[in-house]
């Protein structure tokens, strides 16, 4: 059962640039790498045959040369500072034709994406012609193999199973893509950036009832290199920055209790500086004492608000993993859009699209930004809701009955297969109001239903959701900062071990009004092609019905010492 | 992070020492400070009335490794790396009866500390880890005094036994690595490879570190030490017409990577690799085989390695565990008193000496992950088994650690190998040898003998091929066997060798030792570094066993690649 997570926090790994990659050069053509790996791609396409004339119709490659940086430190010490260089290359071979071919649906066998675990590898980190193809060519053999061998199981399984319910060619047919980008290079200055979080991460030493505390900064230089026999040949490089102030500790009762902030940006100059993340790790740590100290929630059924991050965090789970297109023909799926297509599945007053050629959204730097997806298909906005009716899906080179044609969405990590993903959800309404008035809204419903309180969400760290058709179409959504909002005007208060369950269609038809705040979400989205940088941009919405439980929660009691930091003041 | 075990420098410690005496005091470094007060303060801990804890022990291995890694003149990896792991480990309830040797335990792993030198920082991680260790200690001892409650078990030893305090400390060891040199050096040794078209498939892997490791426990002992150590390993691949890939890798272990060998001597080596490759490409496929078998070169001591580690390995079987055989399938407890050997043979474990004749130990070590001093531990004489590797865990028939207790990764040590010699006392020259084998197969009425030179590791894969079939045969039984890589044919007309491939060992395990015929009187030494359990080392000379089935491989193969290899293409581009 694939649960999908999204999660800004945990993750994120850490990698960095020493040295200068390739050296640039002005154009595809000229490149380096570009130029060894077309060589080869002519060559495998000219010479991969079996003895019995099998082909490939199709074959990529990508190189995906990544430069990163971690740093992480602790009260004033810095615990990790690394970086890392790999490359990763991906072999995208496929036998038959566009209609039917080996990455076929081969029905209660698993593995959906029909492609083995050998279509990727590392790759040289240096421009050397001949490690370059030996790495190319020892990946391609054995990719072309299983495929060959797929390609059968898919013609077998298709004479001895029951006819498809949903019939779709396996490939669209796409325009070539030519285009090139110069490389992206990080240049972090580590050892300012070490000091800056020694001297921020300090401030912990105050907190002895935090337990654990930690300020990250992590980058990464992606340069893709993507060659096809269709004639692509797409190369992009892309920055993705963020740091991370995080607090934990106990509260009595066992409970673990965490907060965090993330800042994002896509080059050097849009991190903050030191001054505003130790604001943030201030923020953090109070956040975490106060939480300390807050009662626990029971079950409830009510009405509640979702701010702007976490409303968005809420679409993306709920709304965005189930317009995936690949969910849409994949039989072992619950397809709860599936057939939806024209039809309301949201209240009329909102639209939703996934843009992601928008680079920024007030003055946020988007995650899930690019100008070509991992098939070498340029992006495109593609409006999934119009008025609440569902236009279309998130698509990749997989066909969906009823569309035929890619719209930009097929993403992977390096070293997985591609599927549709969604990269910057955008939620739209044309029903807003002021957030004061939107509370003015809850309180009301709140009387109305004869509920003394309702729920306040502030901040989600991430959630899981299940789409497949064995398991129940549910979902769950992690919040961290929730308040009480009582209908009798008393103070709000802070409350913890909440998590919001349900299930998508109902949670739907309760949204009734929005704010007039549109805010951004980053995070990193993980599914079936691996973890990809995404955003989502909702206001906040307040839900006439959300159902809450109790969180699951560590029985182990806090430490029996007193902390070093205590002892020793 | 997996921790690599490195190799020890410390020096100026005596042999059999208990505690050590220095010349001057080193300096106290933030971790030694931070590990110290923060143990001290950590033995009062109590929760209400249930036990508190009688040992506690905080080790911390702080590393620093490069490895390098190239292809065909390229480097695919160029990566420092830097960790700092604490080990924890409190023993509640006491000697006879703890928390530990128990198969439901609670299992807590180990921790990263920051890498500056802060002192409260450090305290800090301490300071949770041990109080996570601690609940889980008590937690499991309550499990594991009401699983005995309902249960008899003949004999259960103590579970820890008593160890004098050592003081040990060295100054911190520094890592120097010339990153260019070393990595324009393992690029240099791959692109040799392009030289061999045959050669379908090639990797260079140089791995070098240092270790600057602490051990601080409640009972006084205080260790600071630095290891290092160099490991280059250089793999080939071929692949025959019948789909059988071939591999065969060159080893060289050095303390420090300026032990390792001048690249015109790596260069000559991979000459012979390649060579060997060649040869061993058109060699016939050799079928069953039962009879006379040399065990020669490398594989000797690969050989004893993989019967007799395990085996000799005293660990008491963990209370809950689902089998109750005496010390466990591998072990040989129950063959103690009895000739595993001929009676010429004798074996030990002396991991104190740091050499041997000219060849550093991997193995080497002073004193072991528990703060006991190595000892030498006679474990075959006059053929018999007397004696086992032990740490502080007691068996039913050995009480007392002899200083093999190590660790592998976060578990919690267990007695392990450290520097194995076999010996024989009636040693003759390798032609004497070459002879007895031809006679011993005249004697059975075979056209030919065996001699192997080489085996893979029973648990390696072919880091260099895509996908490597089974990893090694062995036919099941105690401990896989690696499959033999350099089989040769000795013709009983006329003592001529004739390479053969693709057999493996068939149900061989430790009772064909008592079937050797003879030993040589060179011995040689298999460096087992860098890896994933401690390191360690095997002395051995040649042997000729009386019998050995060999088998043909019985995989299947992938047919070779379609296309030619880049460097083995026409080059006509």
């Amino acid at each position: 059962m694939p649960s999908l997570f999204w999660q800004p926090l945990f993750g994120a790994v850490l990698l960095v640039s020493l040295s200068a990659m390739a050296q640039s050069s002005s154009s595809a053509a000229e490149d380096p790498l570009v130029a060894v790996m077309t060589a080869e791609l002519k060559h495998s396409m000219e010479n991969l045959v079996t003895e019995d004339g099998t082909r490939p119709y199709y074959l990529a490659y990508t190189i995906t040369h990544s430069d990163s940086v971690g740093l992480a430190g602790s009260l004033g010490a810095v615990e990790q500072n690394d970086q890392r260089r790999l490359r990763v290359l991906d072999v995208d071979v496929r036998v038959g034709d566009y209609a039917l071919d080996n990455t076929h649906q081969i029905r209660g066998a698993g593995g959906r994406t029909g492609r083995g675990f050998d279509a990727s590898a590392t790759a040289p980190l240096e421009n050397n012609p001949l490690a370059i193809r030996h790495a190319l060519w020892q990946t391609t053999d054995g990719a072309f193999k299983s495929a060959v061998e797929r390609f059968q199981r898919v013609r077998t399984d298709l004479k001895t199973k029951v006819e498809e319910e949903h019939k779709a060619e396996d490939f669209s047919r796409e325009k070539p893509s030519v285009y090139f980008e110069a490389d992206a290079a990080l240049t972090l200055n580590r050892e300012e950036w070490a000091q800056r979080i020694r001297n921020v991460s300090r401030l912990a030493l105050k907190y002895p009832l935090v337990h654990e505390s930690s300020v990250m900064l992590t980058g990464v230089a992606n340069n893709r290199s993507m060659v096809t026999s269709e004639g692509s040949s797409v190369k992009t490089g892309r920055k993705l920055l963020r740091v991370i102030v995080s607090a934990g500790t106990k509260a009595e009762d066992g409970m673990d209790l965490h907060q965090s902030f993330i800042f994002n940006a896509s080059s050097e100059s849009g991190l903050p500086g030191e001054g505003q993340v130790r604001q943030a790790f201030q923020k953090v740590l109070d956040g975490v004492l106060a939480l300390r100290r807050a009662p626990l929630v029971e079950p409830y059924t009510g009405p509640a608000i979702l701010l702007n991050r976490a409303s968005g965090v809420f679409f993306h789970e709920i709304f965005g993993h189930r317009i995936e297109g690949h969910r849409q023909k994949d039989v072992e799926e619950g397809q709860t859009f599936t057939k939806m297509v024209g039809k309301p599945i949201l209240p009329e007053f909102l639209s939703v699209n996934d843009d992601p050629t928008t680079e920024r959204f007030a003055n946020e730097d988007l995650r899930g930004f690019y100008r070509f997806d991992d098939e070498g298909v340029p992006a495109s906005r593609v409006n999934l809701v119009e008025n609440g009716v569902l236009r279309t899906f998130l698509l990749s080179r997989s066909p969906v009955p009823g569309f035929a044609r890619s719209n930009g969405h097929g993403r992977r990590e390096p070293g997985r297969p591609v599927v549709s993903r969604q990269a910057n959800l955008m939620v739209h309404s044309t029903n807003v109001v002021p957030l004061e008035k939107l509370r003015d809204m809850l309180v009301a419903e709140c009387r109305k239903k004869g509920k003394p309180y309702g729920y306040l969400f502030e901040d989600i760290t991430g959630g899981f959701t299940s789409t497949a058709r064995g398991g129940p179409q549910a979902f769950k959504v992690l919040p961290v900062v929730v308040y009480r909002v009582y209908a009798d005007g008393r103070k709000d208060e802070l409350v913890r071990g909440v998590d919001i369950v349900g299930t998508p269609l109902s949670c739907f038809s309760k949204i009734i009004a929005t704010g007039d705040d549109p805010a951004v979400f980053n995070g990193s989205c993980g599914a079936e092609s691996g973890w990809v940088p995404v955003s989502a941009v909702s206001p906040s919405i307040l839900v006439e019905e959300i159902e809450i439980e109790k969180r699951a929660r560590s029985q182990e009691r806090p430490p029996i010492l007193p902390p070093p930091i205590a002892a020793t003041n | 992070m997996p921790t690599l075990l490195l190799r020890t420098l410390l020096t100026g410690v005596c042999a059999a020492g208990m505690s050590v005496a220095l010349s001057s005091e080193p300096e106290l470094d933030s971790i030694f400070k931070a590990l110290n007060d923060e143990l001290q303060r950590s033995m009062s801990l109590r929760l209400e009335d249930l036990d508190a804890p009688y040992f506690i022990q905080c080790a911390v291995d702080d590393t620093t490794i490069e490895q390098v890694v190239a292809i065909y003149g390229a480097l695919t990896r160029a990566q420092p790396s830097r960790s700092r792991i604490l080990y924890t480990q409190v023993r509640v309830g006491s000697f006879d009866l703890d928390n530990s040797n128990f198969i439901r335990g609670a299992r807590r792993s180990s921790s990263d500390l920051p890498l500056d030198d802060d002192y409260m920082a450090l305290r800090q991680v301490i300071w949770r880890a041990t109080d996570s260790h601690y609940k889980g200690a008590v937690e499991t001892l309550t499990q594991k005094r009401a699983y005995l409650k309902d249960r008899t078990i003949e004999d259960r030893p103590n579970d820890f036994t008593r160890a004098n305090a050592v003081t040990a400390i060295q100054e911190r060891v520094h890592f120097s690595f010339d990153g260019q040199a070393w990595e324009d050096y393992a690029r240099r040794i791959s692109a040799k490879f392009a030289e061999h078209r045959h050669i379908q498939n090639s990797e260079t892997r140089l791995t070098a570190g240092v270790e600057n490791r602490y051990l601080l426990n409640s009972e006084g002992s205080r260790l600071r030490y630095g290891i290092s150590e160099a490991l280059l390993r250089i793999t080939a691949v071929v692949q025959a017409d019948d789909g059988e890939r071939l591999s065969d890798q060159l080893v060289y272990f050095g303390v420090t990577p300026a032990q390792l060998p001048p690249i015109d001597k790596v260069f000559a080596d991979i000459q012979s690799l390649a060579d060997r490759l060649a040869r061993m490409l058109h060699a016939p496929v050799l079928k069953d085989y039962t009879g006379p078998v040399l065990i020669d070169g490398a594989a000797s001591p690969q050989l004893f390695r993989q019967l007799l580690a395990r085996g000799i390995a005293g660990q008491a079987d963990a209370v809950g565990s689902p089998r109750r055989n005496v010390g466990g399938i591998d072990s040989l407890e129950s063959r103690l008193g009895k000739r595993i050997l001929p009676t010429t043979f004798v074996v030990y474990d002396d991991p104190r000496p740091r050499e041997f004749q000219g060849t550093s130990l991997a193995g080497h070590y002073l004193i072991d992950d528990e703060g006991v001093p190595a000892q030498r531990v006679d474990i075959v004489t006059n053929g018999k088994l007397q004696g086992m590797l032990m740490s502080r865990a007691p068996t039913k028939y050995f009480s007392q650690s002899n200083g093999h207790g190590r660790r592998s990764s976060s578990e919690m040590p267990r007695s392990m190998v450290g520097c194995l010699y076999v010996e024989s006392a009636d040693a003759k020259s390798p032609e004497a040898l070459k002879k007895a084998l031809i006679k011993a197969a005249d004697d059975e009425g075979l056209e030919f003998g065996l001699r192997i030179s080489g085996l893979r590791s029973p648990d390696s894969r072919d880091t260099a091929g895509p996908r490597s079939g089974r990893g090694g045969g062995g036919g099941g039984g105690r401990g896989a066997v690696g499959d033999p890589i350099s089989v040769y044919k000795v013709y009983v007309a006329d003592g001529r060798e004739e390479l053969v491939r693709g057999c493996e060992f068939r149900s061989l395990d430790e009772r064909n030792m008592r079937r050797i015929l003879a030993a040589g009187n060179v011995s040689f030494v298999d460096n087992n570094a860098l890896s994933s359990v401690p390191s360690s080392s095997v002395i051995a000379p040649a042997v000729l066993f009386e019998e050995m089935e060999l088998a043909r491989i019985d995989r299947e193969s992938e047919k070779k690649p379609i296309i030619e290899a880049p460097h083995a293409r026409a080059r006509d581009r």
